[in-house]
């Protein structure tokens, strides 16, 4: 045997002894479907609410400048708000938390405070921060992270690799899109989209991934 | 139509599932995210499916989504996939040399930056053309060619230093 035949063979016996007993989950289709319904179902009515908003955003744009006859304000025209670009608010009065996980502090002691940096107000985006802690010692804690301007979930996303590996998965949430990943050492990330610049980051510890889902999905997001 | 698509998709999965699954450990490295990178790959091809098996070929079309949720995982983690453990190895009897050799092929196939080591087992354990890896990483053949030259370097060099320290080992025993 020739030594790029003995290196294949090495690599094979090497990976197919790694792959020893891997077996995959019964449910795994189940869980794609559940995750990603097809997007044909979808299809029809996704065409015909586009048509629709089309066909009327066409028909206002024609009729306006008919009504009133003035030049087109540069500020105002469909085109300069579709390209403004999203500014940073304060989300503290919009967001609500509905439900805290038992033993950790909520309320007055854990309220959204901004938090300045250079880089953030530099890259359009403004920062806010609540943590709930425990109420004795030690125990599990939560992080939550509020970010508005030009902050998106992909931005976030990055944000947050060092603090853990593992997949990202989609979850329901009763607004906007959500995923998370829990990376087996007690450690669960959420990133949150309620609406486009506003992005919600949680990181939590010591707390199971049902409570930490259940965070989010009873904390209410008023739209401005 | 929708109960169509999730019965086709379903039986896809439970034929190709286990194939896919091995396919998606041993490009990624890692057996414990296997799963979680495979279902990735399937809610994309799923969202899809209809177009996907109109086309033919699923398999490879997902195998194509595999290789690249993998290397999103691998920019996220902005590490190199964990060296597998001898303790996945099982109960079965292996002689120790066996052992020794299989470790130091394991250790040197983790130690290679994941596009050299995915190149690797596209072509060595899959059993792919240089083309056929080319197409599924996205890439020209050149850069196949290039990065599995270097990485066949360093696993001669990684093996011929692994051998000198047994064999250094052996002649102290």
């Amino acid at each position: 045997m020739n030594t790029e035949d003995r290196l294949v063979a090495l690599v094979r016996a090497s990976v197919d002894d790694d792959l020893r007993g891997l077996a995959v989950s019964a449910d795994l289709a189940a869980r794609v479907m559940r995750a990603r319904p097809p997007r044909r179902a979808l299809r029809w009515r996704v065409h015909f609410m586009v048509a629709a908003g089309c066909a009327a955003a066409v028909a206002v744009i024609s009729v306006v400048p008919v009504l009133f006859d003035r030049p087109a304000d540069p500020q105002t025209s469909p085109i300069a708000s579709q390209t403004k670009t999203m500014a940073p608010y304060d989300p503290v009065r919009l967001i609500s938390v509905g439900w805290v996980p038992p033993g950790l502090n909520s309320g007055s002691q854990a309220q959204l405070l901004e938090v300045t940096r250079t880089a953030d107000s530099k890259a359009g985006v403004r920062v806010w921060q609540a943590d709930y802690v425990p109420a004795g010692t030690a125990g599990a804690a939560l992080q939550m992270t509020v970010a508005t301007g030009q902050a998106t979930m992909s931005s976030v996303r990055k944000g947050t690799t060092v603090s853990g590996v593992g997949t990202f998965r989609t979850f329901s949430v009763p607004v906007g899109s959500a995923e998370y990943r829990a990376d087996g050492t007690g450690a669960v990330t959420v990133i949150w989209q309620p609406r486009g610049g506003m992005v919600i980051s949680i990181l939590s510890s010591g707390l199971s991934k049902a409570d930490v889902l259940r965070f989010v999905r009873e904390t209410a997001v008023t739209m401005p | 139509m929708v109960r169509d698509v999730e019965a086709g998709f379903t039986a896809f999965v439970a034929e190709n599932g286990p194939r896919l699954l091995r396919f998606t450990a041993a490009v990624t490295g890692d057996r414990d995210q296997a799963e979680d990178v495979l279902q990735v790959a399937l809610e994309k091809a799923y969202g899809s499916w209809e177009r996907i098996t109109r086309r033919g070929e699923p398999e490879s079309y997902v195998k194509k989504m595999i290789v690249n949720a993998a290397r999103d995982v691998w920019r996220r983690r902005k590490r190199r996939p964990e060296v597998f453990g001898l303790d996945h190895q099982g109960p079965s009897y292996v002689p120790f040399d066996e052992i020794v050799t299989r470790d130091a092929v394991r250790t040197a196939l983790a130690g290679l930056p994941p596009r050299q080591r995915l190149v690797l087992v596209l072509r060595y354990w899959e059993g792919l053309t240089e083309a056929e890896t080319a197409e599924l990483m996205g890439t020209s053949v050149g850069t196949v060619k290039s990065q599995g030259h270097r990485a066949t370097t360093t696993m001669r060099e990684l093996l011929s230093l692994a051998d000198e320290t047994y064999a250094a080992l052996g002649a102290r025993r």
